[in-house]
């Protein structure tokens, strides 16, 4: 272990604070490359070395923040990455010596890797690369990739860290407001950049201290790895026509001990911070007692965690058992696989998104195209589901080289589908899940086939659970999958892989997945045996199944298993699925009092079921259809209408209210004498010239058709004179004028003076997001619409005034 | 000229208050609500251009920027910018796809519509957000704070500046553009300035507490909400 890594062990190390700072206090010019200015002034970068090392720092970091190729190319000097680096390691040295350690500070280059940024994975890592071999030459301690706001960028730095130097690596992200820039929240974080091999992980910049302990918080709870926090300075302040950062040395020294709880290892400061600063805190570390901290005396476990690029899936004993969608498969599939062939990822998306809306908690990915390269569909494959994605996914495909050019491309913790028994298929296979930072799936078959009986699968699953734990991965990153034969060649052989299932989880404590669909295949009621099988299998232990999430039959028995095998305290999960959570609000509806049912369906605005329940009115209990308008469609109306008024509900509901009303009133309608009512009144409707926004209006016109009202909607952008001419020949009541913007309500008056012109008996009433009651006025207009609500007692309001 | 692409983050939590929506929504609103996250993130492109220009003149009404032809106008707008040494000029949008669904939905069905809209709004508003946060982390390591955004039509600062601002982005190259009325399309876009002050400004800090309080919005202290580019979407807007 390198010496940097041992003297964390033993205690917290003191860092020092921003360059940034210093160096414009000792003259960098604004928008010049501070890493150019080092090489001119280099005697002035060790005075500030100094001064921090003065203060206490145990760790001097090197102006290298942009001393990437990328960065200095915005000042013509990317020849330069080497000189730089070189140079800025070896002034800490010489200010250092052997007092303190150097931490090689690698930045962001400013590009996201694709599809995001222009520049691939590749070319990235050789970009990192360039600058940490120069770092380490330079006599870098370790490297420390800070300030870093995205999941995939900071993932390519730490393969370049690890795979081209032999240093120790820190990986510090940036968040605001609990995520990364991209998404990425720090327990997210924890679990990939663990499985690549950082050696300290944190976070730095963003905020003050303050803001920064939630953030470790939730990493402390979501690795064992030590954790390092570098915060801002706080607030400045103006004294004197100068900036100040005044009273923050003290603050930022009163939040180590909470830091040092939470297992923070490295701390130092950020953007605003001085050497002050790390005086302060220096003091307040020595002035603590060198007791360990509560939490890191205890190791945390952890069940198997997968992840996206901004979420994490556990699976595990304790966890409840996961659905992995298995319809992105061109094999069995022809519109996938026509997809895949045509590059329409849009469909590959919409089959995705579907998959998840049915509840898959992660996605196979089978890219198996006959006469397609898997290397260049795997990893183009990921790159368009990443981003749209927040699920994990697992990547099925065992050709070891497309694999790898997947796992460069996905910026989580991918599930490998799959290894298996065979030498070759081990020695391939194993190596990437580690290089990756993957969790991998190991099927129970090897060069003689899948053995039928338990025992023999078993023996497999223990070699390649063995061989994975030799190459460094850890148990809960070993998955298996006991594999299942079709119950149409031979039924005995089903309950072998659920004694395998048994023996795994007992004697190997891995997590066990199974390929379900395969036991059905050739059989019809597939999922009668689909469902079955993945009931005994639940029993006997398994924590997820690869199936088809449109079978909703599978999510019943997923939620009915967990309960049973005792996954699902307080039966809470079975409860939601099974939609028994109800809220105290909604009633259920009284099958005995139709009408109360009625309103119920319109109160929800539950269209579906209206007309048969009308039906059932009218015929069974011969209600007469205009008593069930006055009893069973006004009343809910005029409650919702209340209940909006006084704030109760939100305008979707109200629309969808009286959506629903009007299904049931026109309904109805039809069953009377056409006379029986009259017209309310007739409303000319529209946004005025120059407006093409109308969701407002729209909304304004499905209510007032609701409530009974003859709507000519002349749409959006309507001129002055369709409003009038309208209004003449329809011998409209009133004109609804809607306007979104400061620059299109003027049309408005426009409208009203050629009224006036006119002298037409319209009434007219403005209503839109920039008006107000004061504009209506000055404007001279009859009437002015708040809200959508509001609008409907102004007509009425206009209408009882003729 | 820069762009920005990121993945759009957004929650359903974080629709709420664009909905108006205070206190828990319906199932039936629940329902659509997550629906159209998932659609909106799906159909969404989002994309941002960022570019910085150094301030060529200051007078109490106004500003004027080096190679370019916007005037930053109005004696609220031009005193947001006072200690600005630059400003970056920054465009977002949603893409057209997201026009498209508000149009399909619109006449057809107002609740969705609604609900959509909302997403649509929040998911440009917090795109813009990141862009933001992205931006200020940068102006503050080169030892600079930066102002709160500020958009034509906040404040004084009149709407007829789209066209200006929009020239100076070159934004046709991520597909925005202004009707003859200054709106922007696609709909769900968003221009903003962002100052380089030189000495540090109130808000262009998050005051280190764990209460979180919303950023003030530049509008809402000027009271002038309703000629606010955003009013429509302003969880703001009714607290006025």
């Amino acid at each position: 272990m390198s010496k940097f890594l041992s003297s964390l062990q033993e205690k917290a190390l003191l860092g020092d604070g921003a360059l940034g700072t210093m160096l414009t206090q000792a003259g960098l010019p604004p928008g010049e490359s501070p890493e150019l200015w080092m090489l001119a002034h280099p005697e002035k970068l060790k005075i500030i070395h100094q001064a921090y090392l003065k203060a206490g720092a145990q760790v001097i970091q090197t102006n290298t923040f942009g001393a990437n190729r990328l960065k200095l190319q915005e000042y013509q000097a990317s020849s330069q990455v080497q000189a730089i680096n070189l140079t800025a390691a070896r002034l800490v040295r010489e200010v250092v010596g052997r007092k303190a350690f150097i931490s090689g500070i690698v930045g962001p280059t400013g590009h996201f890797p694709a599809p995001l940024g222009e520049y691939t994975w590749g070319q990235l890592v050789e970009v990192f690369r360039e600058q940490m071999e120069a770092l380490q030459k330079g006599g870098a301690d370790f490297i420390f990739l800070e300030t870093f706001s995205d999941l995939g960028e900071v993932r390519a730095a730490l393969y370049a860290a690890k795979n081209f130097t032999t240093l120790p690596v820190a990986c510090s992200l940036t968040f605001t407001q609990g995520r990364t820039l991209t998404g990425t929240s720090p327990e997210t974080a924890a679990v990939v950049l663990e499985a690549m091999g950082a050696d300290l992980i944190g976070a730095n910049c963003s905020t003050g201290p303050q803001e920064l302990l939630p953030i470790i918080e939730a990493y402390s709870k979501a690795t064992n790895l030590p954790l390092l926090v570098e915060p801002n300075a706080g607030m400045p302040e103006l004294i004197d026509g100068k900036t100040v950062y005044r009273e923050t040395p003290a603050m930022m020294a009163s939040f180590i001990e909470d830091f040092l709880q939470l297992g923070v290892k490295f701390m130092g400061a950020c953007c605003g911070s001085t050497p002050e600063h790390i005086l302060a805190m220096k003091e307040k570390l020595n002035s603590l007692p060198t007791a360990k901290p509560k939490n890191a005396c205890t190791k945390k476990s952890f069940p198997t965690r997968l992840a996206s690029r901004t979420k994490v899936i556990t699976m595990g004993t304790n966890e409840l058992p996961r659905l992995i969608g298995e319809r992105i498969n061109p094999t069995a599939r022809k519109s996938i696989a026509q997809a895949f062939r045509e590059n329409k990822w849009d469909l590959i998306l919409q089959e995705a998104f579907e998959q998840i809306e049915k509840g898959a908690d992660l996605l196979d990915l089978n890219v198996g195209l006959p006469g397609s390269n898997e290397g260049d569909l795997l990893p183009e494959g990921i790159r368009q589901l990443q981003m749209a994605l927040d699920i994990p996914l697992v990547l099925d495909c065992t050709d070891p080289i497309a694999l790898e050019k997947g796992l460069q491309e996905y910026q989580g913790k991918a599930l490998i589908n799959s290894v298996n028994g065979e030498e070759k298929s081990l020695t391939t296979i194993l190596p990437l899940a580690k290089k990756y930072g993957a969790a991998v799936l190991g099927l129970t078959l090897d060069e003689k086939g899948i053995p039928a009986k338990a025992a023999d699968r078993f023996k497999i699953a223990e070699k390649i659970v063995k061989r994975g734990l030799e190459i460094g991965l850890v148990k809960e990153d070993i998955l298996m999958d006991c594999l299942v034969l079709t119950a149409a060649t031979d039924s005995t052989l089903c309950l072998e892989t659920i004694k395998t299932i048994y023996l795994v989880k007992k004697h190997l404590g891995v997590s066990c997945i199974l390929g379900l669909s395969n036991v059905s295949h050739g059989l019809p009621q597939r999922s009668w045996l689909n469902n079955a099988f993945l009931a005994l299998a639940l029993g006997a232990g398994l924590d997820a199944a690869i199936a088809n999430p449109h079978d909703s039959r599978i999510s019943e028995t997923l939620a009915a298993g967990a309960l049973l095998s005792g996954r699902d305290p307080g039966a809470r999960n079975y409860l939601q699925v099974a939609g028994k959570t109800p809220p105290a609000s909604t009633k259920s509806t009284d099958h005995t009092n139709p009408l109360s049912t009625l309103h119920t369906y319109i109160l929800q605005g539950q269209k579906e079921p209206i007309i048969s329940l009308l039906e059932e009115l009218l015929t069974t209990t011969d209600t007469d259809p205009l008593t069930i308008i006055k009893q069973g469609v006004i009343p809910p109306l005029e409650k919702i209408g209340d209940l909006f008024a006084a704030g109760e509900i939100f305008l979707p509901q109200l629309l969808l209210t009286s959506e629903a009303a009007k299904i049931a009133f026109s309904y109805l309608q039809k069953q009377l004498p056409a006379a029986t009512f009259a017209n309310k009144g007739t409303i000319v409707l529209g946004t005025v010239k120059g407006d093409i926004h109308d969701i407002g209006k729209n909304i304004v016109k499905a209510l007032l058709e609701n409530h009974g009202y003859k709507i000519i909607d002349l749409g959006k952008n309507v001129p002055t004179s369709s409003f009038i001419q309208t209004a003449k020949k329809e011998k409209a009541q009133i004109i609804g004028l809607s306007a979104l913007m400061t620059t299109t309500m003027v049309e408005m008056e426009k409208v009203i003076q050629e009224v006036k012109k006119e002298k037409l008996t319209v009434k007219v009433l403005v209503g839109g997001a920039v008006v107000t009651a004061d504009y209506a006025r000055q404007i001279g207009a009859d009437g002015y619409g708040k809200d959508a609500g509001e609008t409907i007692k102004v007509v009425e309001k206009l209408l009882a005034s003729d | 000229m820069n762009f920005f692409k990121v993945p759009l983050t957004l929650t359903f939590q974080e629709v709420l208050p664009f909905l108006k929506m205070n206190k828990e929504p319906s199932p039936q609103e629940k329902k659509l609500i997550e629906h159209y996250l998932m659609e909106i993130k799906q159909k969404a492109q989002p994309i941002g251009v960022w570019k910085t220009f150094p301030v060529k003149y200051w007078s109490p009404e106004k500003i004027s920027l080096e190679g370019s032809p916007l005037l930053l106008e109005g004696k609220n707008t031009a005193q947001h910018f006072q200690t600005c040494e630059q400003i970056t000029l920054l465009a977002t949008t949603l893409g057209a796809e997201i026009d498209c669904l508000l149009a399909h939905l619109s006449p057809r069905n107002p609740a969705h519509a609604l609900i959509a809209d909302g997403v649509a709004s929040t998911a440009i508003e917090s795109f813009t957000e990141q862009l933001d946060c992205y931006l200020s982390t940068q102006i503050r390591r080169k030892g600079y704070f930066p102002t709160a955004r500020f958009s034509p039509g906040y404040g004084d600062w009149a709407l007829n500046w789209q066209k200006e601002f929009l020239i100076s982005l070159d934004s046709k190259k991520i597909g925005i553009a202004t009707t003859p009325y200054f709106l922007l399309q696609p709909c769900k876009s968003v221009t903003a300035a962002l100052g380089w002050s030189n000495i540090p400004l109130e808000r262009s800090y998050t005051a280190p507490s764990s209460t979180k309080k919303p950023a003030k919005k530049p509008c809402c202290s000027a009271h002038t909400c309703h000629y606010c580019q955003l009013a429509s979407s302003c969880p703001d807007r009714f607290k006025y």
